[in-house]
């Protein structure tokens, strides 16, 4: 009895520490969405030419990336935040280029929000991904 | 190589020291050690906290620096902890002396996991468990490519983002018995066991006598 109640404790405090990373992760992924997508928004701004603005905004998208991910680092861990974030901010500026490609300029409040959009969207595919991994390894590891 | 770490072990800390993530993972697998325990690649001891109480460990890494950050770490594990300056590619070990071997994002920073691997299983006993908390390339081709460019660069600074340690630990001759999602298929806590060696009746031995279980 004394067993099953530490271990439904440590279900429940294993399960509360899951969501204050999920919530981590979600504020961190729309963080570098926005900044990453403004950065991307503002280099097409500088009418550098839309080549120069693509490479160097993504250039720039990528430090700021970088940056960000190092810094939430010791919270939400080196990897966690570096590969999900490298997605959002490849994905996401490029949204803007497009846009401009096709002649439909878009605002610093709609860069901003596709930014944001792209960030929950990330966070969304690492979700299943978590459940779709967890379940290869059930299956193709049964011992686990 | 040691260079390199030498110069990461100034930083390390200050991105992998707090392990808020990974720590109840990693303390959930090495509570699995058990009799003489290889810990492969220590680095600054940031593993050492998670280390179960009263085993008997010995622990390697190839650089100087990293071991002098581990030492007070060390010294606080309330156990027998012996650190030891020494490449995980060539083991000093004699064949078949640890029950356990453990590694900790080793696998990523070895020039050569194959041999890591090899050495790995020539000092452990049979029947004896690795236990390995690594991260691997993802299955994902999206984040599959994400893993292959980062490597590009990580690799400067010591870290192959994208092996493949599932499969290199199989081709060891090691038999995988647990794998579970840290992280994704990125961050993979792995349990795997040397066969043990089974005589045959001589009469059903073949040309090398000894055959190995699967
Ligand atoms: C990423 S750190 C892992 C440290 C710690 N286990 C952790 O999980 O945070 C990799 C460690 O591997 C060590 N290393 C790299 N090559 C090695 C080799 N050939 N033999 C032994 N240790 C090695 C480095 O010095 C470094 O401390």
């Amino acid at each position: 009895m004394e067993r099953l109640a530490s271990h439904t404790v440590e279900r429940n405090r294993a399960g509360r520490t899951a969501r204050l990373f999920l919530l981590g992760d979600a504020c961190f992924l729309v963080v570098v969405g926005v900044l990453s997508t403004l950065t991307m928004q503002l280099a097409h701004e500088w009418q550098w030419g839309f080549l120069l603005a693509f490479t160097g905004g993504m250039a720039l998208a990528m430090i700021v990336q970088t940056l960000l991910a190092l810094l939430v680092a010791p919270l939400l861990g080196s990897i966690e935040s570096m590969v999900p974030s490298m997605l959002v901010a490849m994905v996401s500026p490029m949204s803007v280029c497009a846009l401009h490609a096709i002649g439909c300029e878009p605002g610093t409040w709609v860069a901003g929000a596709l930014g944001a959009a792209f960030g929950v969207g990330t966070l969304s595919f690492v979700m299943i991904y978590a459940r779709a991994s967890r379940r290869w390894t059930a299956i193709a590891f049964p011992g686990g | 190589m040691s260079r390199i770490w030498a110069w990461r072990a100034k930083f390390y800390d200050v991105c992998e020291g707090s392990q808020l993530r990974r720590g109840p993972h990693k303390a959930a697998l090495f509570q699995e050690m058990s009799g003489r325990v290889l810990f492969e690649a220590v680095g600054t001891g940031v593993d050492i906290q998670h280390f179960p109480p009263g085993r008997d460990i010995t622990a390697i890494d190839i650089s100087d620096e990293m071991l002098r950050r581990a030492r007070p770490r060390a010294e606080r594990y309330r156990g027998r902890l012996e650190l030891v300056r020494m490449d995980a590619q060539h083991l000093s070990f004699p064949d078949e002396c640890f029950d356990t071997v453990v590694t900790a994002c080793t696998m990523c920073s070895v020039p050569d996991p194959h041999r890591a691997l090899r050495e790995i299983h020539r000092v452990l006993r049979p029947g004896g468990q690795l236990l390995m908390f690594e991260h691997v390339r993802s299955r994902n081709r999206v984040l599959g490519l994400a893993l292959d460019l980062m490597t590009i660069w990580t690799r400067w600074s010591g870290t192959e983002m994208n092996r493949d340690t599932l499969r290199n630990v199989q081709a060891a001759g090691f038999c995988i018995t647990r794998v579970e999602s840290v992280y994704l298929d990125i961050i993979l806590s792995i349990r795997a066991e040397k066969m043990e060696k089974l005589r045959r009746p001589a009469s059903a031995r073949g040309k090398h006598g000894d055959v190995v279980r699967i």
